[in-house]
């Protein structure tokens, strides 16, 4: 049965983000803010999420390889920066060490007496907003593929790499689907990578997480990136359902028209790989 | 309440201090606890080992007596000098299961209680009776409830009908030669599927065991086998004779 290699540090597993810096991403959302900031947002909260899963009295362990891709009208380069910036994937204990910033930002939280108390949490920064320029997906996809062929070759017996993309636009350099297949092609011997896909529109539609099916879906190109889109395991069906999650067990790994829930679902619910040990 | 048998084999095997569950039971005590920590977890091996010491010394769990579990816990950590990731991992918490049992002579019996996955599996004659807290081996699927060390988490202590979910007694009277076989969740699965599986080959193997090194190898073993999750894999076996009044035992 695929996807289910135990993760240790002996055998991690990778995630890479592609995220789309087109100029559209520069849109407000409901909440007010750019698109472009609230990816940015909630991807800078997923990394800490992964460092803090990996993070033990004694120290990180390396469980993940992470990296970030961003593509807009310049091309295609590294998201990140600083000592991140040298290569595309790092173990996880990298990020821990080289957050570009630590901001202090304020919480609100129960404080046990009926009242509400706000602290103030350090809130470490990879990944900043850019929105400028055309959709270059066909090479982005491209990038993408170039690192987990090699990340796969190293990691022969490893839970295989997930990638989590996430656009708002249509590609400008050519129809991505064949090349999506054959980036879901790339496998260790655990399995295929997973491509999972988040469109965050601006059609007035409702939100729809995880579908089974391109037929309810409202155009084109939202039918395009759910056909790009792996078929979700099991076990991330389960977790999703076990989240209060509606997730048929045909569902694929493709989010339309997210707002900023549904980005951190998307973001948390691809990130659970198999059990770490 | 003799034991018979105490071992634990790592995840790893070449790194035993990564070991995240924790055994108690102290010479002349009718108690006895196990508490298997989450991988995914700050410091579970710490919250483990409180959890199961602490109920050897007061079986009576109540959201105080977690209480105090929980100050012991947050006595061996200085937040303030935490990195940005410890004091977020921290804030995250730690989670355990715990199962603890007293055996009571006089009634020859013994009450469990079972909070997560880690199960004990009550023998006789290498028969399985019975299984706490629960006997399907498709469960250890499920996210079970935990013990925390964030109180928010550990709000299932506070229902009226905690000690019955969780709690149990075995009465061991009518039994001929009662064993209870207390583990964690990867050795747990196994041993289940195997009573359905082997017709209780799984669970005889278990009860025979005499030294670590043999647990060793039967886990390595049904791992290589992929029968058995790679898991820190903990077994506590314990005996019981009844004493009569007079002092010679009657079973």
């Amino acid at each position: 049965m695929p996807y289910e290699a135990q993760i240790s540090r002996n055998g991690p597993t990778a995630f890479l983000f592609v995220v789309d810096q087109s100029g559209s991403m520069a849109d407000k959302m409901s909440s007010g803010k750019s698109k472009a900031e609230f990816v940015a947002d909630a991807l800078n909260r997923t990394l800490m999420n992964l460092v803090t899963r990996c993070t033990k009295s004694e120290g990180v362990r390396n469980y993940f390889d992470v990296g970030v891709i961003g593509y807009n009208g310049n091309g295609v380069s590294n998201g990140l920066s600083g000592a991140l910036e040298s290569q595309v994937l790092h173990p996880i204990s990298a990020f821990e060490q080289n957050p570009s910033r630590i901001e202090d930002r304020k919480r609100k939280q129960d404080d046990g007496a009926g009242g509400i108390v706000e602290t103030t949490i350090k809130f470490p920064v990879w990944f900043d907003p850019v929105a400028t320029g055309g959709t270059p997906m066909r090479a982005a996809l491209t990038r993408a593929a170039e690192e987990l062929v090699a990340w796969c070759d190293a990691h022969p017996d490893s839970y295989p790499p997930t990638i989590l993309h996430v656009t708002d636009g249509e590609s400008t350099d050519g129809d991505p689907e064949e090349l999506a297949s054959h980036v879901r092609q790339i496998r260790t011997n655990d399995g295929e990578v997973l491509l999972f896909n988040l469109h965050a529109s601006t059609l007035g539609h409702n939100p729809i997480s995880f579908p089974s099916a391109e037929s309810g879906l409202p155009d084109s190109f939202a039918k395009l990136l759910f056909r790009m889109s792996s078929p979700l395991p099991d076990h991330l069906i389960r977790f999703a359902q076990n989240d209060g999650a509606a997730v048929a067990m045909e569902a694929r790994g493709f989010t339309f028209n997210a707002e900023a829930a549904e980005i951190v679902q998307f973001f948390d619910i691809g990130t659970r790989a198999a059990q770490l040990r | 309440m003799r034991q018979e048998f105490a071992g634990s084999v790592p995840k790893e095997p070449g790194s035993p201090e990564a070991n995240e569950d924790a055994l108690a039971i102290p010479d002349g005590s009718n108690c006895f606890a196990l508490s298997d920590g989450a991988s995914d977890s700050f410091d579970s091996r710490l919250w483990a080992k409180l959890l199961a010491n602490r109920f050897v010394d007061d079986p009576g769990v109540s959201p105080a007596w977690v209480d105090l579990a929980l100050a012991d816990y947050e006595a061996a950590h200085d937040f303030s000098a935490m990195s940005w990731s410890k004091q977020a991992a921290f804030e995250r918490g730690s989670f355990a299961t715990l199962l603890g049992g007293e055996y009571l002579a006089d009634h020859h019996a013994v009450e469990l209680l079972a909070v997560g996955d880690s199960v004990a599996l009550l023998i006789d004659d290498d028969q399985l009776v019975s299984a706490w807290p629960f006997d399907d081996p498709d469960r250890f699927h499920e996210r079970p409830s935990l013990l925390s060390t964030i109180m928010r988490h550990n709000g299932f202590l506070e229902a009226s009908d905690f000690w019955t979910r969780h709690g149990t007694t075995l009465h061991l009277d009518k039994l001929i030669a009662p064993r209870l076989l207390c583990m964690t969740d990867a050795l747990g699965e196994w041993a289940l599927r195997s009573s359905a599986r082997d017709n209780g080959d799984g669970l005889r193997e278990l009860a025979s065991l005499r030294s670590e090194g043999q647990l060793a190898e039967l886990v390595l073993r049904e791992r290589a086998l992929k029968r058995m999750r790679v898991d820190d894999s903990t077994l506590l076996v314990l005996s019981f004779e009844r004493e009569a009044r007079d002092g010679l035992s009657i079973s």
